[in-house]
């Protein structure tokens, strides 16, 4: 008797919590995008991952820019002209330059910058390890000097962003390893200021109305990063009109998004191989050179190829065709042999071998990438076992000899220059090495290539860099997917970014006319 | 009474010692170096020795373990590699979200249990019973990650009438903090309009947690209901000339509450752990996503904090229930002391 | 007539098959009388006795008549039964602890009868809970009121049942086994209650037993159950002193072996009562019967006239001794 009258209170109060409050009129002037994670830090000189450096790339400005459509063109940023005499570089900086906090930017604040991103070692400073020293000239001069010749150290400094001095020094006295500030505080000169950071939330980023740069009509007053860490709830956030963009959308939602109503495709270069898979030079059997001639040659790169459904090409070997100066598309193709693997099985004697592969979690690409290596190997004889773990536990895992395999994927951060993804992936040492390459000469080569002036004598360097590579079996290239972005029709000015894995120019995006 | 709260007290703080104690080993006995997350990718390995002191992580355990200790007593529960924050400084911002969904979650849940189990009691084995075995059966049989997306495809993508994930309107200001609940900053703010997006936002991860619940509350609150109605004096109320209100609510529910009580305060302990998949669900910032968050990276400190806090809200949530009931029980009145 | 039963049949679900737990009743209570019916469990005498105000256990199902001061009450709507139950009709039942709701005080549910029946406010409610406590002889009645059931003693609890019962001012009183939790001494006292009240009130009393020893002397008339059925109904005092139903007869006896363990060559009660589903056919209680000849296993006993008493028995006993010379010891 009494039931039905509870429930209809239950409905009731059901009900008018779902009623339509009317679609939040999405608010022109404000540009929410859902990125893929929430940042470690803000801190220019630790940023790593794309997530956090979508703050500090539109928050920061850089000596030097360029254009994404030809990336070997340099571009003026915070410095207008610069000379390379042998090991120093001369930079004229931009007159007039504000930071967001009012104060004027100098060649002060670049050497500052240089020295705080070298004394602590992480973040992008990989690309100007080879800075020698910083020296002021005058306020709008600033020579940099290398431990040898570098052709590449502008294009490189378009990766490195320009905090200021005066935080530099006020902060690096804080006893938090100096540094904490920098973490969640930024002060920079770039296209939009730092206004909040809702912890676990989003971060709002407002429009710098000062920025020597200029906006295209439409740009957005108030850019929103909304965190969003599953990649299925970007996309129906996408889809949904939640958000006016999304960072690293699913393959799938992103090719099924791009072609529905109300959407367009942006496509683009920017991967060097998604995935590679890595082989361990130092345990056996892929200790052995044929064995891993093997491993290469009966890869089903179609496989992977069907799996990215568009826009893939099969790599030749690391460097890939579009990058300047590359030699890939004089390089014979690598393709599935089922043959001419065997042949090399054989001559490796290690028929019925079995491996061990210890890949990254998270990313279907590498999961799906390891299984291809399993059923390809299979058809060799050769047992493949895999184990995800998370991706400091993996490479770990290799570099210690628990594993002959490991899955990454590759693209490198500067416009102009492969000797640091070189240095990084296939020299001693290099931290993506995880599978212990170590040729000596191969690291003569290119530490070599920078301090060659002649473009064409560096070219036929890379050429012999990208050979022997290839030559050593060291990776499986699987596939180097074109990137796809879903970009709304409201929303335009996108673009992809060729020396990053998926990035924003906030400053670059404007409301569709 | 003082004696008996001072002695469960005393267990709580052995049994958070023991957590605390065990958390902290298994944590690093898990394979992986802290330092190499800390310093990130391309970084040479001087950086990482040099993080690797920095944090203190080339001590010995024991080391490690001391300090450490000596820390909780501060309630400094040391410093989160990924936030590179105090995890104290974190628990503050981040526990308000989760107490406020565990909150309204719980009482959405006590109260509907109550009423289907009471509607399924009326008649069991009746249709009206069956219907709400069979669907709330079927609530808790969905994966909660599916359900939460399935709400999410119906309420935000298809009709547009919830937002998809968060706490509060992305594009909206919330309003300044006081407690870090949202919806008594909005209280506080005097801004109903606050109160009621800070609601909606609620309503999404509050039904999946109450949903995945529902059948295991109603089914056992529904037997002590049952078991109940069969008890002797429900036949004296009858014989009283009591109408079936009365007797429901005024004597069956009245005794009841005690082993409804008893199941809720498990379910209580269940909502917590769902409360970290659901916050991963729909990107709600409370503790739960961000232990979640700091595991997936082998951030130690915060999910020890967080297997410690939540050890001290059982204890303090089983010595609230031993309070409550004498107070629903006249019988078990004067054992507690 | 303040009670009058015709052919009264309780079953538990509405199956053709099911056989009746109560099969057939017929009986009538004068206007303040005592009337006992009696028998062991499994006769259907507390089914009887619950059937009045329809407070049956789901699932049984009850056909007949049941007339309260010539109102039909069997199978009525519980919005006519309501105002009966706890008003005109009290019922006292067996093991008060458990019949008490334990969460409230004594008298809180006494309290709320009056209220539930509109007879007075929470205030006043709670006077008269007091007064009536008095009135069953509860020593310190405001205290106990107070009081919850677990905190009192056993006879304390039982009176304040009565108490509970006669709020509102019955005609009618329904004790369903009063006394059987009790200890001998606050059983007598209870007994002595019952009947100051019959007596003080005009209240008529349909007390359920199983306890012949309990009726002896409070007993107008007396109702013996067997199996369902009728066995005997008449005058207490020409039951108790000559009964002339074999059963009545062995009950007699098992209430002096209790009392008096030195008599027992007597003959007791053998056997139990078959359970409802194995009735035996013929008279129920042949198996059980040292009277029983050939026919009592063939056909069901009618029940007689036989003086003052209706009986049903094929070869009831005359002066307390058998019917039938061929079978006297």
């Amino acid at each position: 008797m009494r039931a039905p009258r509870a429930w209809r209170v239950a409905v009731l109060l059901t009900g008018t919590l779902l009623l339509p409050a009317g679609r939040a009129a999405a608010d022109p002037s404000t540009f929410v995008y859902a990125d893929a994670g929430e940042p470690s830090t803000i801190d220019p000189a630790k940023a790593n991952v794309n997530f956090e450096l979508t703050i500090t790339r539109n928050v920061y400005d850089r000596l030097v820019d360029f254009d994404p459509s030809d990336p070997a063109h340099l571009l003026p940023a915070l410095a207008l002209l610069w000379t390379q005499d042998g090991d120093a570089w001369t930079f004229k900086l931009r007159q007039g330059v504000k930071f967001h906090d009012g104060q004027a930017f100098t060649s002060t604040d670049v050497k500052a910058t240089l020295d705080r991103l070298l004394r602590i070692g992480q973040g992008q400073s990989y690309l100007v390890d080879d800075i020698a020293s910083v020296t002021v000239i005058d306020p709008a001069t600033i020579r940099i000097t290398t431990r040898a010749p570098n052709v590449f150290l502008a294009g490189n400094l378009s990766r490195i962003e320009m905090s200021s001095a005066d935080d530099i020094n006020r902060h690096a006295q804080d006893a938090d390893k100096g540094d904490a500030w920098f973490g969640e505080h930024a002060n920079g000169t770039g296209p939009y200021s730092f206004v909040s950071w809702t912890r676990g939330s989003q971060i709002e980023l407002r429009r710098n109305a000062g920025w020597w740069g200029a906006f295209p009509k439409g740009a957005f007053d108030r850019v929103i990063d909304r965190f969003v860490n599953d990649g299925a709830t970007r996309a129906r956030g996408l889809e949904g009109g939640e958000f006016d963009l999304a960072n690293f959308v699913p393959r799938d939602d992103a090719l099924r998004l791009g072609h529905s109503s109300g959407f367009h495709v942006i496509e683009g270069n920017n991967l060097w191989a998604w995935p590679a898979i890595y082989l361990n030079m130092h345990l056996a059997p892929t200790n052995n050179a044929d064995f891993r001639d093997a491993l290469v040659r009966a890869f089903d790169y179609g496989a992977m190829s069907q799996y990215f459904q568009t826009g893939n090409v099969i790599p030749r070997g690391p460097v890939p065709s579009w990058f300047p100066g590359s030699p890939e598309q004089q390089e014979p193709p690598i393709t599935t042999d089922l043959a001419a693997a065997k042949d090399a099985l054989a001559k490796s004697g290690e028929g019925g071998a079995s491996m061990k592969c210890v890949i990254p979690s998270g990313f279907p690409e590498f999961s799906f990438a390891a299984t291809v290596l399993q059923s390809s190997a299979a058809r060799l004889g050769i047992k493949v076992s895999i184990e995800e773990a998370p991706f400091v536990q993996a490479i770990t895992a290799i570099k210690q000899d628990h594993s002959n395999c490991f899955v990454l994927g590759n693209a490198n951060l500067s416009p102009t220059d492969a000797t640091k993804f070189f240095a990084a992936h296939y020299l001693k040492d290099g931290f993506y090495n995880s599978g212990r390459y170590d040729d000596p000469a191969l690291d003569a080569l290119v530490h070599r290539i920078p301090t060659i002036a002649d473009q064409k004598e560096r070219d036929g360097m890379l050429k012999a860099a990208f050979e022997t590579v290839v030559q050593s079996h060291y990776i499986i290239w699987a596939a180097r997917p074109t990137t796809v972005v879903p970009e709304p029709d409201r929303i335009a000015g996108y673009r992809i970014d060729p020396a990053e894995y998926i990035n924003a120019r906030f400053w670059e995006i404007h409301a569709a006319q | 009474m003082t004696a008996f709260i001072a002695r469960r007290l005393a267990w709580g703080v052995l049994l958070l010692l023991l957590v605390a104690t065990l958390t902290f080993f298994l944590s690093r006995v898990v394979p992986a170096d802290p330092a190499a997350f800390l310093a990130g990718q391309n970084t040479s390995a001087a950086t990482v020795a040099r993080i690797r002191a920095e944090y203190g992580l080339d001590r010995p355990l024991p080391v490690q373990f001391a300090t450490y200790l000596g820390g909780l007593v501060r309630l400094d529960f040391g410093e989160s590699l990924r936030t590179h924050r105090p995890v104290a400084d974190d628990l503050v911002q981040f526990l308000p979200a989760s107490l406020e969904l565990l909150i309204v979650s719980f009482m959405i849940y006590v109260i509907a249990s109550f009423w289907l189990a009471v509607a399924a009691a009326r008649r069991p084995g009746g249709a009206v019973d069956t219907a709400i075995r069979l669907l709330t059966m079927l609530a808790t049989g969905i994966p909660v990650f599916w359900l939460g997306m399935a709400l999410q495809f119906v309420f935000f993508y298809r009709l547009h009438w919830l937002p998809l994930a968060g706490r509060f309107p992305l594009r909206d200001t919330p309003p300044p903090v006081h407690t870090g609940f949202l919806l008594a900053d909005s209280l506080i703010a005097g801004s109903l309009d606050d109160v009621w997006k800070s609601l909606r936002c609620l309503a999404m991860p509050a039904l999946t947690i109450v949903l995945n619940l529902l059948a295991v509350g109603t089914r056992l609150s529904r037997a002590a209901l049952i078991a109940e109605f069969d008890r002797p004096y429900v036949r004296t109320a009858r014989g009283k000339g009591l109408g079936p209100r009365a007797i429901l609510y005024r004597h069956v529910l009245r005794n009841a509450l005690s082993p409804v009580l008893t199941v809720t305060t498990m379910q209580f302990g269940y909502m917590l752990s769902w409360v970290i998949l659901v916050e991963v669900i729909f990107g709600w910032p409370g503790i739960g996503l961000y232990a979640y968050q700091s595991f997936e990276v082998f951030d130690y400190a915060p999910v020890i904090a967080l297997a410690i806090v939540s050890t001290a809200g059982f204890v303090l949530i089983n010595l609230i229930m031993d309070l409550i009931y004498p107070l629903i029980d006249p019988r078990v009145r004067g054992l507690a002391t | 007539m303040i009670l009058s039963v015709r052919d009264l049949r309780i079953r538990f679900g509405h199956a053709a098959a099911a056989p009746f737990a109560v099969d057939g009743l017929d009986f009538d209570v004068s206007a303040g009388e005592i009337f006992v019916i009696i028998g062991e469990s499994g006769s259907g005498k507390s089914l009887t006795g619950l059937s009045v105000l329809g407070l049956l256990p789901q699932g049984a199902v009850a056909s007949g008549s049941i007339r309260f001061d010539g109102q039909e009450l069997l199978n009525q709507p519980e919005a006519v039964l309501r105002p009966l139950r706890g008003g005109r009709i009290g019922v006292v039942y067996q093991d008060p602890l458990s019949a008490m709701n334990p969460v409230w005080p004594v008298g809180e549910q006494i309290a709320e009868v009056l209220r539930a029946h509109g007879l007075a406010g929470r205030r006043e409610a709670a006077r008269r809970s007091v007064e009536l406590l008095e009135r069953v002889h509860i020593p310190d009645a405001p205290r106990i009121a107070l009081a919850y059931p677990h905190e009192i003693s056993g006879g304390m609890r039982q009176r304040a049942m009565i108490a509970m019962a006669l709020a509102c001012g019955p005609r009618m009183l329904i004790a369903d086994e009063p006394t059987t939790a009790l200890d001998v001494t606050i059983k007598a006292q209870i007994l002595e209650l019952l009947s100051e009240l019959r007596r003080e009130l005009a209240l008529t009393v349909v007390l359920i037993t199983h306890d012949m020893g309990v009726v002896a002397e409070l007993a107008d008339r007396i109702l013996v159950m067997y199996a369902g059925k009728v066995a005997e109904l008449g005058p207490a005092a020409q039951i108790m002193n000559r009964p002339s139903h074999p059963y009545t007869q062995a009950l007699l006896f098992s209430a002096t072996m209790s009392e008096a363990p030195a008599k027992a060559d007597l003959p007791a009660i053998r056997g139990t009562a078959p359970p409802i589903e194995a009735r035996p056919a013929g008279c129920r209680f042949h198996p059980r019967c040292p009277q029983a000849a050939a026919d009592c296993r063939e056909a069901a006993p009618n029940l007689r006239r036989l003086g003052d008493v209706l009986l049903a028995c094929h070869y009831p006993l005359l002066n307390g001794d058998a019917a039938r010379p061929g079978c006297a010891p």
